[in-house]
């Protein structure tokens, strides 16, 4: 019915049979749902240092920002979260390489972070997190004695 | 949002790295709906294009920070367009996820033809 294009995918020629909205349909192709319809969502981490501290950017396309969970303990940051299928139980599923559910990621944060320094943005399905780096770990520059 | 939106131009330069979006399809009596993935993508950077039966969907990113500019695009074949009323598409952006939803055409309702005796 509505397939993708130029993807060698074994489900597009199945779905181009079909013509019409046969009432057996359903039942008929109910099997038919790819493989990821039952895998955990986990979202990806993408870490980026700098001067300033770590930048780190999570993908979490579909999740609200109130199903979001950002703590620390220690030195220890976790991000956990729901993400949760707006799908219709009733509607006959096609494709599904989108995974629904509960995450947790845990990144132990090296020394010369602050943890106390975590600044946290969710916008368009991105989670950005920002740990400043610790103030003695801050690059300064020494003063030179002359003798 | 409504939108069969058509969008000429778009300020990127064709060669951004593209990702294919994951994507979900479900149908229900009513409608198609197509849902993607596109985090990162606000919804003045998303453009969903209907031509001659083919649905193209481009979502794009800008650079930010050490990040360079980033895009998704996928496009989808309706293999019967007869069967979908194309001129009410509908598509919405939430969360960096854009559903798309295309209705079916209304079924003609059986009719009772009556039998005029001779």
């Amino acid at each position: 019915m509505l397939y993708a294009r130029k993807e060698a995918h074994p489900f597009d020629r199945l779905l181009d049979f079909r013509r019409d909205f046969d009432r057996f349909f359903d039942q008929a192709f109910s099997w038919e749902v790819p493989s990821s319809a039952n895998a955990v969502f986990s979202p990806s981490f993408e870490l980026e240092e700098d001067q300033d501290g770590l930048t780190i950017q999570v993908e979490v396309p579909g999740v609200s920002p109130e199903d979001l969970d950002v703590s620390v303990e220690g030195n220890v940051l976790t991000v956990a979260g729901e993400r949760k299928s707006s799908g219709d139980e009733r509607a006959n599923l096609h494709r599904s390489e989108r995974a629904f559910g509960k995450f947790t990621q845990s990144l132990r944060l090296p020394s010369y972070l602050d943890s106390n320094q975590i600044e946290a943005k969710h916008e368009h399905g991105v989670l950005t997190l920002h740990v400043s780096r610790a103030e003695a770990a801050k690059p300064r520059a020494i003063a030179i004695e002359s003798a | 949002m409504t939108s069969t939106e058509v969008s000429t131009t778009r300020n990127q330069p064709a060669n951004v790295p593209t990702r294919s979006p994951r994507v979900e399809v479900s149908e229900t009596d009513e409608a198609i709906w197509l849902s993607a993935d596109m985090p990162g993508v606000s919804r003045d950077d998303v453009s969903v294009e209907l031509d001659d039966g083919v649905l193209t969907i481009v979502g794009d990113v800008a650079a930010s920070g050490s990040r360079p500019a980033r895009r998704f695009r996928r496009q989808f074949t309706i293999s019967d367009q007869a069967l979908f009323d194309l001129d009410t598409v509908e598509a919405k952006m939430a969360h960096g996820v854009l559903e798309v939803r295309l209705p079916k055409m209304a079924k003609p309702q059986a009719r009772q033809i009556k039998i005029s005796a001779a």
